[in-house]
């Protein structure tokens, strides 16, 4: 299963089966249509229609205790890329390029509604790559009282055509849990927003509006030889602008490697991230690793994930928030722990952040119980900060 | 782009008024400029008192620009948005305070400009054959209409630069103590300085005034896939092409539909159900909220303006003392209902266990979801809580704030 069915075809009859690299335009270069359809067309036709993926659970799954399972989507809400197949639980990104490294990046989510009773023991939701590859987002206490719902967004790496993405759940609890799919089910959304590899562009300029006076040019700026009319590079205005669009700011942060603990008290704590798995802007360092700084403006959705271990019987509440420029908080979630138990707590942030460059982001945790509490670091339960440019 | 000449008045006797009668059709949204020349024996621009149209449009009384040189002539750049259109036959009147012997008027029409366009302006004044307006400050949009008035005795024979449009001068005929008046006009696709310049045959007293107008650049809508065509000629047709086909769909894929808003003031809730009315906005490129998108309920709605699907994060919030068992939902609405099909008021986001302590403790839940809307759907965020604590209303504190995003993120 590849996941082509929907192969974008052009006016002109071309097919775009991926994001397309725009030509380089050379002084003396003519605006022809083809070559404006090659960069141009083909780039909404991609951008516009970004690969995407999403599936229900309409039909309640058994989760077995302390094992990651695969759950089986059998409703594709919408599957306009022919990634999915009846009711299993495997999406297939579309291919994009030669198979063999890490071609796209999707941001994923999804959400694992389950019931239990037992206050001491979790469900998590996840994200499974290629059947093994965990990532874990919330991970909450059961409780009787009330069913919940634990999400999970990430930013995944993947070989079109090659990779597999499911949505997972794991519990503690004796017996495991079955999914609720009543008012609410397990779902999984898939969005393709950037390729792995790619140009570090400029922020693009707001494109130019055009008059009869202007010229087309690779680079040159300034008055046109008419009255009136500007020089326009479409080096510029084009190729740096898809160029940006294809592989835009983007980065995954994680706590792989840190040692810290998050203290008592309740004050909101920075997480360090150690490691940084995609940062495509440079917009971490590893002097300052408790941020991410905005390398090019824009609105980002900024995904902080916060991951303790719990010390059992600790008590108190979490709560997990962003933080820009080290004033300005953006809340997220809190929740009370598991009663007992050392299985741990995680929490996330998830919003659209109005960004300039230099802005910072952090995600910080807020503890009150009666321990100090550790900061997971495995890979696939690390704390992490996600960032993705969406917009001007 | 395009200006066109819709009306022309002069006159020949000292009056106060003039009216100028309107000969095409001038349809809503379209910008009149109108210079105006008057003879200036009292050595001074004249107080505009009221311009008044058959229609009722609001025209400006303080001119963009004006310039009066010497005793000779006084020249001035007055404006009006048509919210009625006006038809041929209908009469614009202008009113100054004190008579003047000769005037002359022209009403110069486009579709081109922003609802608030003017943007950079200067005049200037002297005597001889040489005139220029002075030079403006830099511009501070890509896209602008540099406009100009002249005025100067008539009989001077104007000569237009090359490059810039502008019909015949307009003159009095009374005889003696003739003026007239020339407009030029110029659109510009880069920022920087303007400057009008004017030849006439023989020499004379002169005044001038420019002012610089953005062009409005509509929201682009979703693009579809754009069709280049070989042999498009050259001009007009390659630009209106390349908007079309590389501005219009670039813009719309960099700069989306967005929203953003916040409820920063107290609201009463209950147990269950609710929709959060908005009360900040944050951001609205597309303008989907506000009484004019959602007459019947208006602070809990983002209507959809372009069809797509769209990114939706949000964050709600508790503000009292919990409770054991207290949880806390959102759940995105789309026109009421859950996109997914589960969910009686929404897709749910995170069910959380919340703090169960005082109102100091945060008991926050969030969201994320795709959905997908048609122009006109409303996306809304329901906040759902159970009913063990007595809480009654949402948190307000700084960053604790109930909170909705809402991206554009494809077809």
């Amino acid at each position: 299963m590849a996941g082509t069915d929907a192969i974008l075809t052009l006016p002109d009859a071309s097919v775009v089966i991926g994001p397309v690299d725009p030509r380089t335009w050379a002084a003396g270069d003519r605006g022809r249509a083809k070559q404006l359809t090659r960069d141009v067309a083909a780039a909404v036709a991609w951008h516009r229609n970004r690969p995407f993926f999403q599936g229900l659970q309409t039909a309640s799954a058994s989760v077995p205790a302390s094992s990651w399972t695969a759950l089986n989507l059998d409703w594709e809400m919408l599957d306009p890329w022919g990634g999915h197949s009846g009711s299993g639980e495997l999406w297939y990104p579309p291919f994009t390029a030669v198979a063999g490294s890490i071609t796209d990046y999707y941001l994923c989510s999804g959400y694992v509604p389950v019931s239990g009773s037992d206050t001491t023991k979790v469900a998590v939701a996840g994200l499974i790559r290629n059947g093994s590859d965990i990532r874990e987002g919330t991970k909450l206490p059961l409780n009787s009282a009330h069913v919940i719902d634990p999400m999970v967004i990430d930013l995944i790496g993947v070989q079109g055509g090659i990779d597999t993405i499911s949505l997972g759940c794991w519990t503690n609890i004796s017996g495991g849990v079955s999914t609720v799919v009543s008012a609410k089910c397990p779902s999984l959304t898939a969005r393709w927003v950037g390729s792995a590899v790619g140009t570090v562009s400029p922020l693009p300029p707001v494109p130019h509006s055009w008059i009869p006076a202007d010229q087309l040019t690779a680079t040159a700026t300034g008055a046109s030889p008419v009255l009136g009319g500007s020089k326009v590079p479409l080096n510029a205005e084009i190729r740096d602008l898809v160029r940006f669009l294809n592989y835009p700011p983007l980065a995954r942060l994680t706590s792989q490697g840190t040692s810290q603990t998050i203290p008592t008290g309740g004050a909101f704590t920075s997480i360090q991230f150690p490691t940084k798995d995609i940062d495509t802007y440079s917009g971490w360092s590893s002097g300052a690793n408790t941020k991410y700084t905005i390398q090019r403006a824009g609105l980002y959705v900024a995904a902080g994930y916060a991951s303790v271990a719990e010390v059992s019987a600790s008590g108190g509440y979490r709560a997990v928030r962003l933080l820009v420029n080290g004033t300005t908080p953006y809340g997220g979630t809190s929740s009370i722990p598991t009663t007992s138990g050392t299985t741990g707590t995680a929490l996330y942030a998830v919003r659209h952040l109005r960004l300039a460059a230099g802005d910072t982001v952090e995600v910080q945790l807020s503890n009150t119980g009666s321990s100090a509490l550790p900061v997971t670091t495995a890979a696939g339960n690390s704390s992490r900060l996600i960032m993705v440019w969406r917009g001007r | 782009m395009s200006l066109t000449t819709v009306g022309r008045g002069i006159q020949n006797a000292s009056s106060t008024t003039l009216a100028v009668t309107i000969y095409r059709p001038v349809p809503v949204g379209t910008t009149l400029l109108m210079p105006i020349a008057w003879e200036a024996g009292a050595g001074t621009v004249p107080t505009i008192s009221s311009i008044i149209d058959t229609r009722s449009n609001t025209w400006t009384t303080t001119p963009d620009d004006s310039a009066v040189s010497g005793t000779t002539v006084a020249v001035a750049i007055v404006r009006a948005r048509v919210t009625t259109p006006l038809i041929p036959g209908d009469t614009v009147t202008i009113t100054i305070s004190a008579a003047r012997t000769r005037w002359a008027a022209q009403i110069d029409a486009t579709p081109d400009l922003a609802a608030s366009p003017l943007d950079a302006h200067t005049h200037n004044s002297g005597t001889g054959t040489s005139l220029s307006t002075g030079t403006t400050a830099a511009t501070v949009a890509q896209a602008e209409l540099v406009y100009c008035a002249f005025g100067f005795p008539s009989g001077r024979g104007p000569v237009v630069p090359a490059g810039w449009g502008g019909g015949p001068d307009l003159e009095t005929t009374a005889g003696s103590t003739d003026r007239a008046l020339q407009s030029t006009w110029l659109y510009v696709s880069a920022t920087g300085t303007q400057a009008g310049t004017l030849t006439l045959g023989s020499s004379g007293a002169w005044a001038a005034a420019i002012a610089t107008y953005k062009v409005s650049i509509p929201r682009p809508h979703v693009p579809e896939l754009p069709l280049f065509t070989p042999g498009v000629d050259p001009g007009a047709p390659i630009a209106a092409a390349l908007n079309a086909g590389v501005r219009d769909p670039l813009t719309f894929l960099t700069a989306p539909p967005i929203f953003r808003a916040r409820r920063t003031s107290a609201l009463t809730i209950a147990a269950g159900h609710q929709f959060i009315a908005w009360n900040q906005i944050d951001e609205d490129n597309y303008v989907g909220w506000g009484p004019s998108q959602n007459p019947v309920q208006a602070a809990s709605r983002y209507v959809v303006q372009e069809a797509g699907k769209y990114c939706v994060s949000a964050m709600v919030s508790l503000s009292g003392t919990g409770a054991a068992g207290l949880v806390l939902v959102p759940a995105c609405a789309v026109n009421g209902v859950s996109p997914s099909g589960f969910g009686p008021n929404g897709w749910e986001g995170q069910e959380v266990f919340v703090p169960t302590g005082a109102s100091t403790q945060p008991k926050l839940s969030s969201g994320y979801w795709e959905v997908y809307a048609l122009p006109g759907d409303r996306i809304e965020i329901d906040l759902w809580y159970s009913g063990e604590s007595g809480i009654v209303a949402v948190d307000t504190t700084a960053g604790f704030q109930c909170a909705v995003e809402i991206v554009f993120g494809g077809v």
